[in-house]
């Protein structure tokens, strides 16, 4: 009788084994050669502080994609924890599309060589979406922040003329004009022009008045910034930003 | 989660379970004589696919017989990892039912669990942590077995797919355990 038993449940193992196997998803596309793609989507309750301060979000309700803009194939859901992974990207420059429910919360350029596996992690917050981090691995053991050898603009996921989303330490400078250090998209600090940004504190840096808030904005202070990419060259880059969220001063 | 993927997960589970469910039917009334049923713990190695994350961690179980071949079992398990440059920790707590057939040396088992699950993301780029923590409804559908080492202590080898909603999407995630049970009790 045991041994019955015990045959029917190495049978019961086996077919949910099968069934896990013959059904799991593979990442969308070839996987001869090309760009990988790995990351992950934060969502609208990630928290951005100095020190690990722990933000609790309900389960989201849209379905987030991401696909390669321009291909019909390259698509893939995001999990539920998150991530996703894409492959057989063709090498080059490449915008990959965040959608939520179908609508598109934003776009990332991406240059990457043959072979490359791009890691990178976004937030997506009222409906707008931050790269947190992009790193190119060349294939060849270097990873880093900065885009490939003979891209045109140093700041990794930025396009001229689009809006841009950074998140950094402010390396000198003042309310009105600051150079901004973005560990992980930018090799060189970017210049962000604030004259005409809204100023909001907030978490540990809150202040009583938006001139208190202003003043708060100084070397080391940690900031969001949202705004527009107006240039970008291979060692150089200027935002000018419509919001700077000070995070802590 | 696919609509493919979700139809073979089903056909699986379905057929998986047809066949579970022929077993006892099979089966004379009565194995030999074994100790009685008693409460357990389990602790070990666990790891699981957690969407495109491969985590490791911890295991942890305790079950209480409420019947000759049936079990409540509440099950806990720790697992953390990096994907993308990002840190996972997962904390599952989820609770359900075990049915046991045998009382032997080896005895196999299959369970069906419901719980949530806590997932937690954080990254540091520079200076500054983004992190974000999301509490997921899922349920846990597989089996196992343990072998019995002693009177009182076994190992146990367990498989598990986790269902967990999240992010608008079911995903399937297996899990995987190995261990060692401490039978409690006389």
């Amino acid at each position: 009788m045991e041994r019955s038993v015990l045959v029917r449940w190495a049978a019961v193992v086996g077919v949910a084994l099968l069934s896990v196997a013959c059904g799991s998803d593979s990442p969308t596309g070839s996987s001869g050669g090309g760009v990988a793609v790995q990351g992950v989507v934060m969502g609208e309750g990630a928290s951005a502080s100095a020190a690990d301060t722990r933000a609790t979000q309900a389960s989201q309700a849209k379905k987030m994609t991401v696909k390669v803009d321009g291909s019909a194939t390259l698509s893939v859901d995001v999990n539920a924890n998150g991530t996703f992974q894409l492959v057989g990207i063709p090498s080059g420059t490449f915008t990959l599309v965040f959608l939520a429910d179908g609508a598109e919360v934003g776009r990332v350029v991406v240059s990457a060589g043959d072979g490359s596996e791009v890691k990178i992690v976004v937030q997506v917050t009222a409906g707008q979406l931050i790269v947190v981090e992009i790193k190119i691995d060349d294939g060849q053991g270097s990873n880093t922040g900065q885009p490939p050898a003979g891209s045109t603009c140093s700041v990794n996921g930025g396009t001229v003329g689009q809006k841009i989303e950074l998140e950094g330490n402010v390396a000198s400078g003042d309310s009105t004009s600051f150079d901004l250090s973005v560990n992980g998209r930018s090799a060189s600090p970017i210049k962000v022009n604030a004259s005409s940004a809204s100023f909001r504190c907030v978490g540990g840096a809150k202040t009583s008045s938006v001139a208190e808030c202003k003043a708060s904005v100084k070397t080391g202070a940690k900031v969001h910034v949202s705004g527009t990419l107006m240039t970008c060259t291979a060692s150089t880059a200027e935002v000018t930003a419509t919001e700077v969220k000070v995070q802590k001063d | 989660m696919s609509a493919r993927r979700f139809l073979s997960l089903a056909a699986g589970l379905v057929l998986a379970a047809s066949v579970a469910g022929a077993a006892p039917k099979a089966a004379p009334k009565k194995a030999a004589p074994a100790t009685p049923p008693a409460p357990d713990v389990f602790l070990g190695y666990s790891y699981t696919k957690a969407g495109d994350a491969s985590l490791n961690g911890i295991g942890f179980q305790g079950t209480f017989p409420v019947a000759d071949t049936f079990r409540v079992v509440l099950d806990l398990s720790g697992h953390d990892g990096t994907f993308a440059g990002a840190d996972f920790d997962q904390i599952g707590l989820m609770a359900g039912g075990r049915w046991s057939p045998l009382r032997s040396r080896v005895r196999p088992f299959a369970d069906g669990l419901v719980g949530l699950v806590r997932t937690s993301t954080s990254i540091e780029s520079g200076d500054v942590t983004v992190d974000d923590s999301d509490s997921d409804f899922g349920f846990a559908l597989g089996g196992g077995v343990d072998f019995g080492l002693s009177e009182r202590w076994s190992v146990r080898g367990l498989i598990h797919l986790r269902l967990i909603s999240g992010e608008g999407n079911w995903d399937a995630d297996p899990r995987f355990a190995v261990g060692f049970v401490y039978r409690l009790g006389r």
